[in-house]
């Protein structure tokens, strides 16, 4: 029984969705959609609560055996409780909470995503040779596409966006479509097997 | 000379080339022209072509990381809403934790510029988890159960004069703007709000994100779509109101031509040791 319920409750709950959505019940179908809407989004809340306590145990199991790099893992489990307190005696949109969010976490953000700007350039400079001809062929519309989103692209070599506009929007939309409709059929059929029973790996008792 | 060393140039000279590029225009700008591309101008004549009081629905749908680059698009629509009169829904379901103070930062300073007031003319109704597909789903008929009845600030939404005009999307939501980072992004706003309603839906998504959408921009599915800080310029040009976008243009202008300048030269010392070899 532990491996068929939620088995039986996937299979009942696509089928349900499923009629609802592809068939006109009349106002049944709206509000049952509506309130399975509602499901979701009450059961993904709980669904939070794995995140920080999943974050806790291995952070503390780190701290507790003084594994390598236990002291970031000690920043981390204090830096939460502080951040938490604060968050719930101040409020989510209290001014100590917003300066916490903006001025703190918002920097380090940004700041360790732009650093990944240097690391991509340093990346191209290694490893974008002209090898072969994929490799010339990406080399070469890198290139244009780099020179196309700056203005001094069109200032060096005119009509330079527009190339670069074009190769976005045709070979590179070829390319995305066929990816799209490749990676949508196969989603199909991996939950066409979720829903039949036929994947169970989900259930946490294997295939 | 050694031709073969200029693919081993010590990346910490890379980095700081870079770091002057980036840095030297925000002190002394170029200023050179930006070229207006064809999905930029398809953005801003979707908004321009809306009745003046039109209601547009901004959900600003981003993360820290890419922010710098979709801030100024939320500053320059609010702008191009405001001189229509339009008025201004706004969301954030991408991040808790800035996605809707950084909304409320960008729409509030072009408000108050303009003249334009919280609760009349916008309003920020703030993140909500789960939003694909349940609340998008929800939006459609009640704006204010999606909502829970309340702003991002938990103000309740009965006592602000725009949400008595605004019940649902369905009726009262004349075009969508969403910028996008991931999920939730574009791709749901287009799968459950603007295809079921036949809603426009338009916005701006992060460079790397663009590429990726091209499909439905030619399928008309997208009418136009702003690209990372590029698409924030132009369309600050278009609207002759610079801002961080144009700001940004030449920093990336000198950003770009020395990664390009790196690469040819990485490629000469590559082939110099092929002949070698």
């Amino acid at each position: 029984m532990k491996r068929q319920l939620p088995i039986i409750i996937v299979f009942v709950t696509a089928l349900f969705v499923m009629v609802t959505k592809f068939f006109d019940l009349g106002t049944f179908s709206k509000t049952a959609q509506d309130e399975l809407n509602l499901w979701i989004t009450v059961s993904s809340v709980f669904a939070f609560l794995l995140g920080p306590i999943n974050l806790v145990r291995l952070h503390w199991s780190n701290v507790e055996k003084k594994r390598p790099n236990w002291v970031y893992s000690a920043i981390l489990l204090v830096v939460l409780v502080i951040s938490t307190i604060i968050m719930f005696v101040d409020g989510v949109n209290g001014k100590v909470s917003l300066f916490i969010v903006d001025k703190i976490a918002n920097r380090i953000d940004s700041a360790i995503y732009a650093m990944l700007g240097f690391y991509v350039c340093s990346a191209a400079y290694r490893s974008f040779k002209l090898k072969n001809t994929e490799a010339s062929i990406l080399l070469i519309s890198a290139v244009i596409l780099m020179l196309g989103q700056a203005p001094i692209g069109d200032a060096i070599i005119p009509n330079t966006s527009k190339l670069a506009e074009w190769i976005l929007t045709v070979p590179n939309s070829a390319g995305m479509r066929g990816i799209r409709i490749g990676a949508s059929i196969g989603a199909f059929a991996a939950s066409i097997r979720v829903i039949l029973g036929l994947e169970r790996s989900w259930t946490g008792t294997g295939s | 000379m050694n031709w073969q060393k200029l693919q081993w140039i010590d990346v910490r000279i890379l980095y700081v080339i870079i770091l002057l590029c980036l840095l030297i225009p925000m002190f002394k700008p170029i200023g050179l022209p930006v070229s207006i591309s064809e999905n930029t101008r398809k953005v801003f004549e979707a908004i321009e072509s809306l009745p003046d009081g039109s209601v547009i629905w901004v959900s600003h749908d981003t993360g820290p990381g890419n922010a710098p680059e979709l801030n100024p698009m939320i500053s320059a629509v609010a702008r191009q809403a405001f001189r229509k009169n339009c008025k201004i829904i706004a969301t954030s379901f991408f991040n808790e934790m800035v996605g809707p103070a950084l909304t409320q930062e960008y729409i509030e300073s072009v408000a108050k510029e303009m003249g334009k007031e919280y609760g009349v003319d916008w309003i920020n109704l703030g993140y909500r988890v789960n939003a694909s597909p349940a609340i998008l789903q929800l939006l459609i008929d009640d704006i204010n159960k999606a909502m829970s009845g309340v702003d991002w600030k938990g103000e309740p939404l009965d006592k602000f004069p725009i949400m008595k005009e605004v019940k649902s999307i369905r009726n009262d939501v004349d075009l969508i703007f969403v910028t996008t980072v991931g999920t939730p992004g574009y791709g749901d706003w287009m799968t459950y709000v603007a295809e079921p309603l036949g809603k426009p839906l338009t916005g701006g998504a992060s460079l790397t994100m663009y590429s990726g959408l091209q499909q439905y921009i030619r399928s008309g599915q997208l009418k136009g779509f702003l690209g990372g800080l590029r698409g924030a310029a132009e369309y600050e040009q278009l609207l002759k109101a610079p801002g961080k976008g144009l700001a940004g243009m030449d920093a990336q202008s000198l950003g770009h031509l020395t990664v390009i300048i790196f690469l040819i030269l990485g490629n000469i010392g590559y082939f110099a040791s092929r002949k070698k070899a």
